[in-house]
């Protein structure tokens, strides 16, 4: 009963290989890439493989968001940074002589323990939800039930959540003004 | 398809994420390996919720009226938002630095060393 109760068509496995790939070699790009520019835009690219990621997975709202949070500001923040940041003099052509071996090992190490304890795991989603059964709610987009959980069950978070955001926002002004 | 792909992509994903924090040399290359490892927090949320389908949760405490929520998503979509708010208070500290210090690189922060 490995297969979930969620509906994928019989070509999602490609996608979901050309998503992975986009992903895979976006963040490659980020951890690779001297020139930092190069390293922001790598890291659009595996927003956006992400996102299609999510729309295999049935997630469409969470794509758009991801979109929009992601590649449309947290990458216009990072270029911002950058453009702040310039330095005359680029030093980050320097190989990653500071701890290049330890980070590949751990980073091995981190994606072994996960991907053998993921494939080891008898995986059994036949006890799923009740409600996604009925033939009714096969139509009906994810983000109705998202939003309504979003403002019933989970109030305390969304508001904790806004309240960060208020907090982030102020927190921005006063580290980051001239004085 | 078995939901082991999305968690290896996942798992993929974080292991870069790790390898750039610990090797990039400027701040702001390692605020972007954070923003990776949770874009893989986050697909393994949503792998998991598309599994699992929407899950039946009391409306509130003190109700017994039951919804249907996804609850992966939600989880994401509050991981998305921290996120937003991680970078946009990382990159004031950069810049900051940046004024201070004339260098983004976090080997020359280093006067708290003994």
């Amino acid at each position: 009963m490995n297969e979930g109760i969620g509906a994928q068509g019989s070509y999602s496995f490609y996608f979901f290989l050309f998503f992975s790939a986009i992903s895979v070699v976006g963040a490659l790009g980020v951890v690779l890439f001297r020139n930092l520019l190069h390293a922001a835009l790598a890291l659009l690219v595996t927003f956006l493989g992400v996102a299609g990621l999510f729309v295999i997975l049935n997630a469409e709202f969470l794509a758009a968001v991801q979109v929009m949070i992601y590649a449309g500001a947290i990458i216009i923040l990072v270029l911002f940074a950058i453009l702040v940041s310039q330095n005359i003099m680029k030093r980050d052509i320097i190989q990653t002589n500071r701890a290049g071996l330890i980070g590949i090992l751990s980073a091995i190490t981190v994606a072994w323990i996960f991907i053998s304890v993921f494939w080891s795991v008898e995986w059994d989603f036949s006890s799923a939800a009740v409600g996604a059964t009925d033939p009714r709610l096969r139509f009906v987009p994810t983000v109705y039930h998202l939003g309504v959980s979003l403002m019933a069950t989970y109030t305390l978070p969304f508001e904790i959540a806004g309240l960060i955001l208020l907090f982030t926002l102020m927190g921005c002004l006063v580290i980051a003004r001239k004085d | 398809m078995r939901v082991e792909y999305y968690l290896t992509v996942s798992a993929i994903l974080f292991s870069i994420g790790i390898f750039g924090v610990i090797t990039r040399r400027n701040a702001i290359a390692i605020l972007m390996s954070i923003e990776l490892l949770l874009n893989a927090v986050n697909i393994n949320l949503v792998a998991f919720s598309h599994y699992w389908g929407t899950r039946l949760t009391r409306a509130a405490f003190t109700s017994q009226e039951e919804i249907l929520s996804p609850v992966g998503q939600s989880f994401a979509v509050f991981v998305i938002i921290i996120a937003a708010a991680e970078a946009a208070i990382g990159l004031a500290i950069v810049i900051a630095l940046y004024r201070r210090r004339e260098t983004v690189f976090v080997e020359d922060v280093n006067t708290m060393k003994w």
